[in-house]
């Protein structure tokens, strides 16, 4: 396995990566690559770009300058729909299709992007919301539905796409703490399933626990870019340590 | 001279005639007017790049001038160079100009969805056109049904301008009824509460169409069939 891990393949590579709205620079230079297997967490204070940087590796939001591999290929406008296809992503709001079932929120991707079969993606679907333990919620609308199930929906949601890399942005700040872990424990899941995931959280214990890498962000920057255990034991970094002994003590 | 049952009885064959008429080119109007509207909504919401620019000036163009104007425009103007029937051109103006401020409830609901459905779809590999059609038009049409069907009630009052251009519709009747009976208070208050009969339908048929959307209805119904 020590010898595989060293040939593992980089999934997504930012390079020099500059992003500004307006005269406000959001990303200053960033590079950052994703290896296969990695489980990544961005955090740091508000503000500080892990949104924005989330958000670029699948193209929502277009960089200034600086380029974005992925698998070797450069993300560029013609290729990005194509693209967006292998990466899953996961917002902090959910966004299940409110016009559309659990069922239907699962299978129109599948069927309409990438021509699968309605039956076959059916199975699945119901294969994966019973390990996520929703399988009752297939003919719900999202309404019906408590936030934490929301979220793991959006989670099956994005692995019926069969994904090569899973982007989270905040996936569990916009639920109530007792359903906070249900969502964690179904990203847990994932990793266990060596999922290549980059995730902006500020589940400190969480991240700890799931993470191979930390980044902290910080005005535009990637101050620091560690593996976990030093990141959070051995960091020399100032504002990392004052950041840290903030949010732990929280 | 007041409220004369014999005149209506007598005439019955012009007022059923011309209500036959409202009905058919409400009816056709109503169709297109829907679908135009919400095709020129759904292009209006993008932003105003050249045909989003043009769609917004004809949206503003139809709704910031007299209904009447615009037939006589298209009737005595257009025709000139388009040889369409009066009823075909009847057709277009009520498109045109009701469809115009169907465009705009249209983009309002558009814009009154939040973008987060539009990113989830891009995130999956749907492109815009594929988003409009599977996510944005079905949540935006859902949240201004009322005030499209509003717009049916409209669009049957406004076919009453069609008597301008020699369509025998409803109105156009109620004047010719006037004119043979010298009675207007028989003439205009029957065909009034013909109007007024045609506006409760399209109420009820809302009705109809509200209580399948609602969502609570839904529910109950789904656990009685469960049960
Ligand atoms: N669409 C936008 N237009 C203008 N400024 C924006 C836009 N999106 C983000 N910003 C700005 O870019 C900066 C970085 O935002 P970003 O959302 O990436 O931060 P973040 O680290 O995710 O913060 P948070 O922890 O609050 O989510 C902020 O100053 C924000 O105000
Ligand atoms: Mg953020």
């Amino acid at each position: 396995m020590s010898e595989m891990s060293e040939k593992k393949e980089i999934v997504v590579s930012l390079q020099h990566v500059t992003k500004q709205f307006g005269s406000l620079t959001v990303l200053d230079d960033m590079s950052l690559d994703v290896y296969e297997h990695e489980v990544v967490v961005l955090c740091g204070p508000s503000g500080g770009g892990k949104s924005t940087l989330l958000r670029t590796i699948n193209g929502l939001e277009k960089i200034g300058s600086g380029k974005i591999l992925y698998r070797g290929t450069e993300v560029n406008h013609r290729n990005i729909k194509e693209i967006r296809k292998h990466i899953g992503m996961v917002f902090q709001q959910f966004n299940l299709f409110n016009n559309l079932t659990v069922r239907d929120n699962l299978l129109i991707a599948p069927v309409k992007t990438q021509k699968k079969k309605k039956d076959e993606m059916l199975k699945k679907a119901v294969e994966y919301l019973e390990i996520f333990g929703i399988a009752d919620k297939l003919d719900s609308y999202p309404h019906q539905l408590s936030g934490g199930q929301k979220q793991r929906v959006a989670i099956v949601r994005s692995l019926m796409m069969e994904p090569d890399l899973m982007l989270f942005d905040e996936p569990t700040s916009a639920l109530d703490p007792e359903m906070i872990k249900e969502v964690l424990d179904a990203i847990r899941r994932l990793s266990s399933m060596g999922m290549t995931m980059v995730i902006v959280t500020h589940e400190m214990g969480f991240a700890r626990e799931v993470a191979s890498r930390v980044c902290f962000l910080e005005g535009a920057k990637i101050r620091v870019n560690t593996d976990t255990k030093t990141f959070f034991e051995d960091t020399e970094d100032e504002r990392l340590k004052q950041f840290l002994s903030v949010i732990l003590h929280h | 001279m007041s409220f004369n049952w014999n005149i209506v009885v007598k005439y019955w064959p012009r007022f059923w005639s011309g209500t036959l008429l409202t009905l058919k080119y409400a009816a056709i109007a109503i169709v297109i007017a829907t679908v135009w509207g919400v095709l020129m909504g759904a292009v209006s919401y993008r932003k105003p790049r050249i045909l989003g620019t043009i769609v917004r000036a004809y949206i503003c163009f139809f709704r910031e001038t007299p209904l009447l104007v615009q037939i006589y425009f298209l009737f005595y103007g257009v025709s000139r160079y388009v040889s369409v029937s009066a009823g075909v051109m009847g057709i277009v103006a009520l498109v045109l100009n009701d469809g115009a401020f169907i465009a705009e409830i249209i983009r309002g609901g558009l814009q009154s969805i939040e973008i987060g459905q539009s990113e989830a779809a891009y995130a999956l590999g749907f492109n815009k056109f594929q988003t409009m059609i599977y996510f944005l038009i079905p949540q935006a049409w859902k949240k201004v049904l009322d005030s499209v069907i509003n717009m049916f009630s409209i669009i049957i009052k406004d076919t009453s301008m069609l008597m301008w251009i020699t369509i025998c519709e409803l109105t156009y009747q109620c004047n010719q009824i006037n004119n043979y009976s010298f009675n207007p208070i028989t003439s205009y208050l029957v065909g009034g509460a013909i109007y007024l009969i045609l506006f409760f339908a399209v109420q009820g048929a809302r009705k109809l169409l509200s209580m399948k959307n609602n969502p609570k209805r839904a529910i109950e119904k789904r656990g009685e069939s469960a049960a």
